[in-house]
């Protein structure tokens, strides 16, 4: 009950937020916001989740993604998978996804134990070296993968519990309630001992470790809370796309995450899912006009970096903040 | 309660601590004093774990810590200042301590457990009356001086009810005036919680003034040890510190 | 998952077995080149450079066209590689340092971008098709026999050549003004400074040094690879492994851990195809645990 009241403010946000997005869903007809909002949902996690390691716990993690695509991948193979379908008939979909993100949760832990001892430099080297290990694995494992062209032939979405993946409505529906639940765990758990723990050792991990933290443990949870948190972006949009796709494992992935928070800010929670919306805009805007995205996306990244030096949201609140006084 | 015994170190070429015994009994007030570079800083991290030595044996209470990691040693009860203050840059100062009397509370690692509770709140204001820092207390600890900088590395050892408190140069970077209001806290703060207070000290005048027992480090070696006046008369402490004028002091 | 037969069959025959090891060895060498300019820019300014694959991109197709215009092998990887480390240059001082000593978040934005800008500019200039230099007039000779295997004198000349540059820029580094005004820099650049040395045009000039390695990599790899917008990303990755196996900073481990690398390939390449990438990584990861400073350094990643 305690914990109710203690965060009642979030509770009050986040129902709110879900009613929005669901009378969005009920009021307008038109499929475009309902994509646009579940790549903001999918997007949206993978960026926040990778702020719970650069902005709370200070880890510049360069390999993100390969989570996502994890999450992804085999939350697809589960279910292309007849066996595992025909043995857990209508939960088949709920079973997959907890799996999924478990098998995410595994991978992380080892990939973790070998990173989260090392410096920041190597930490961001390591982490992108082993996200490419699951590239070129995705990539050659063609039998099972499909290689460049993504998990084919779509994947199933038995219905549960009258809950119809395959029906749009019904899917976006699905995974906005997911969206908000995961936003609201991440809330949390910045507010709690464990996200002041993190703060302690982004700000100073030898003094953190001589008041008594246990530094390396502590990063390897976050490592892997986060990464089950971006393997749950991953399964949004492999239930979007009803597919898997390399590009996802690819690096520029990940480092387009990164973008997105610097865009929306370390340091405020919710920055990075206004970084989502940014850069998201930002790609489907330049992509109409210019056939070179990629050369306009960089040259707006130098801008950013070297001109701002900061994120566009903590820009414009400063500006804000300036005129005011 | 603390003892060391035979502890050897040396980087590369430098040896930074030379055979060196020393001990310190339970609820003493001592000083390590040396010229720059005596190896008084490594001697700590020694101690608290921070580096491991080549040779030599720590004993707390009787128990050997000497191959403890720094977390372990925190635990077991020796709590530690730094000579530059080491802090917590973007928390407020009693966010910091309560962080701080988390970890000694065992629940740092809680995932889902608010860290605005009304316990850790209660007793991170008992601390910062005890500090003397509750008018800064929502400052951030990037912005406090450098004194109250200080105070709260202090504090931020105290939180864990250390039995053996070590302050690395605590008047550092001070001027006269906050460096003897530093020494008033240090004694409050030392009769207060009973612990066993070693210091690092340059200023002469302090280290007279309220140590019990003095130890003069001088190229890693311990040269010296014991109170005021046998310090003042010993005649290699004399030649170490050329040029001061002992006697006057 | 190995493929013992196929690897007994290679090894058991010195044919085989001399075609393999050379062109593990071709294989290491470039590797050599790559990492020793990452590690070398490490090892002095403390920055990885994330974009270091780019150089080496710029370098192959730079050589490409002038090879194209001068039929000139020798001329292509010298342009090739003087390029790459012109815009390696252009690039340190007018993007990178300005982030010096700030966030690695940062650092990693500014290579992120620049690899996404080069990458769709050689798309612009040379196409997005693979591109084939093909073997070079000057060395369409008879291949040598060396114990019944035949190593085309092409693949000679490279693996000589590129232990040349190695050596000498292990002698630049160690032996010359050049090297000791850097090192210095590299510990105290304040120090250096008051000297009267102009401290950033030297750590611009080494930074040149290490892409123009990559680059001369890209160059004198051109005829044995094919060229496309984005191959710098994979050897950027291998010459990481590369710089971690043989820890970072030091450039004679750069040397055995790329030979390491290029045996591994080649051999893998017969005996576990599938595994070959696996097993760069499953080396690294080794290294990382037992030994995380690398092989051939003392110190702390930490
Ligand atoms: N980690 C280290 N690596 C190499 N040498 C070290 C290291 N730590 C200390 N030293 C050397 O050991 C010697 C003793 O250093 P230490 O910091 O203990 O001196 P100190 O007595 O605390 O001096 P100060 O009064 O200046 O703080 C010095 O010569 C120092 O250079
Ligand atoms: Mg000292």
């Amino acid at each position: 009950m305690n914990f109710i009241k203690f965060h009642k403010k979030d509770i009050y946000i986040s129902i709110i937020s879900l009613l929005i997005l669901i009378s969005i869903a009920l009021f307008i007809e038109h499929p475009w916001p309902r994509d646009f909002l579940v790549s903001i949902f999918s997007f949206g996690l993978l960026a926040m989740s990778l702020n719970m390691l650069i902005g709370f716990a200070g880890m510049v993690s360069f390999g993100h993604a390969a989570f996502f695509a994890l999450g992804a991948y085999a939350f697809g193979l589960l279910l292309q998978n007849e066996n595992f379908v025909m043995y857990f008939g209508q939960f088949s979909i709920p079973i997959a996804f907890v799996l999924s993100v478990l098998i995410t949760g595994l991978y992380s832990a080892i990939i973790g134990i070998i990173c989260v001892r090392l410096n920041d430099i190597y930490f961001a080297f390591l982490t992108l070296a082993f996200q490419m290990f699951l590239y070129s694995v995705i990539v050659s494992w063609v039998s099972l993968t499909g290689g460049d062209q993504g998990l084919m032939g779509g994947i199933p979405r038995p219905p549960f519990l009258g809950i119809d993946l395959s029906d749009s409505i019904h899917r976006y529906i699905f995974c906005s309630i997911i969206f908000v639940l995961c936003i609201f765990i991440l809330r949390i758990l910045n507010k709690s001992n464990f996200g002041y723990t993190l703060r302690l050792i982004r700000d100073n991990s030898e003094r953190a470790e001589f008041i008594g933290i246990r530094v390396l443990r502590v990063k390897l949870i976050c490592f892997v809370i986060a990464s089950m948190m971006a393997s749950v972006g991953g399964i949004i949009m492999a239930l979007f796309t009803s597919g898997a796709y390399p590009e996802w494992a690819f690096w520029t992935q990940s480092g387009e995450a990164i973008f997105m928070i610097m865009l929306g800010g370390v340091s405020i929670f919710i920055g990075p899912l206004v970084g989502t919306i940014l850069l998201r805009s930002i790609n489907d805007i330049v992509q109409i006009y210019s056939s070179h995205s990629d050369l306009v996306i960089g040259i707006i990244i130098m801008i950013v970096v070297l001109g701002l030096r900061k994120g566009l949201v903590e820009y414009f609140l400063e500006k804000i903040s300036f005129k005011k006084k | 309660m603390l003892n060391i015994k035979n502890i050897n170190k040396s980087f590369g070429g430098v040896v930074a601590t030379n055979n060196v015994s020393l001990s310190f009994e339970e609820g003493s007030l001592s000083s390590i004093i040396g010229p720059n570079g005596a190896g008084k800083t490594t001697l700590f991290n020694l101690i608290t774990g921070k580096i491991k030595p080549d040779s030599g044996e720590i004993l707390l209470a009787g128990e050997n810590i000497t191959n403890l990691s720094p977390r372990e040693i925190v635990l077991k009860g020796i709590g530690r200042a730094f000579q530059i203050a080491n802090i917590f840059p973007t928390l407020t100062v009693k966010e910091a301590l309560m962080a701080s009397l988390a970890s000694r509370l065992g629940i740092s690692e809680k995932l889902f457990k608010p860290f605005y509770s009304k316990d850790l709140q209660n007793k991170s204001e008992e601390l910062l009356d005890t500090l003397e820092m509750n008018d800064i207390s929502d400052d951030l600890c990037s912005n406090i001086s450098h004194g109250d900088q200080k105070v709260l590395d202090i504090g931020l050892a105290l939180s864990l009810e250390p039995k053996v408190l070590m302050l690395d140069e605590p008047t550092a970077g001070m001027g006269p005036e906050e460096r003897w209001q530093m020494v008033s806290t240090i004694e409050r703060l030392w009769k207060l919680k009973n612990v066993t207070l070693i210091f690092i000290e340059h200023d002469m005048d302090i280290v007279f003034k309220i140590s019990q027992k003095i130890n003069v480090l001088r190229y890693g070696s311990l040269i010296a040890s014991g109170n005021s006046s046998e310090i003042k008369k010993n005649k290699e402490v004399i030649d170490a510190y050329l040029g001061e004028d002992f006697e006057s002091i | 998952m190995i493929d013992v037969d196929a690897l007994l069959n290679c090894f058991g025959v010195a044919s085989c077995a001399v075609n393999q090891l050379t062109s593990g060895l071709i294989i290491g060498m470039l590797l050599f080149l790559v990492a020793s300019g990452l590690t070398l820019i490490f090892g002095v300014l403390n920055v990885i450079n994330f974009a270091h694959g780019t150089f080496y991109m710029l370098g192959a197709y730079f050589a490409f066209s002038t090879y194209l215009l001068t039929e000139s092998y020798l001329l292509s990887a010298l342009i090739g590689a003087l390029g790459a480390g012109f815009f390696g240059i252009l690039f340190e001082r007018f993007l990178i340092s300005k982030v010096y000593g700030q966030d690695i978040l940062m650092q990693l934005l500014v290579c992120y971008a620049f690899i996404l800008i080069t990458d769709d500019l050689v798309k612009i200039i040379w196409g997005s098709e693979y591109l084939s230099m093909g073997v070079p007039d000057e060395f369409r000779l008879p291949p040598f026999r060396v114990f019944g295997g035949f190593v085309p004198p092409l693949y000679a000349f490279l693996i000589i050549l590129s232990l040349v540059i190695g050596v000498i820029t292990i002698f630049l580094i160690s032996k010359t003004r050049f090297g000791s005004i850097v090192r210095a820099a590299a510990e105290n650049a304040k120090m250096v400074s008051a000297l009267g040395i102009r401290v950033p045009l030297y750590f611009a000039l080494l930074f040149g040094l290490g892409c123009a390695l990559a680059g001369i990599a890209g160059a004198l790899g051109a005829p044995v690879r094919s060229l496309t917008p984005g191959m710098g990303f994979g050897i950027l990755i291998e010459s990481f492994i590369v710089t971690v196996i043989g820890g970072m900073g030091s450039i004679p481990g750069a040397l055995i851990a790329a030979l390491i690398l290029g045996i591994t390939r080649s051999i893998g390449s017969v005996g576990f195809p599938l595994f070959v990438d696996g097993m760069m990584f499953v080396i690294m990861a080794l290294v990382l645990i037992f030994k995380p400073t690398g092989l051939f350094v003392k110190g702390s990643s930490k």
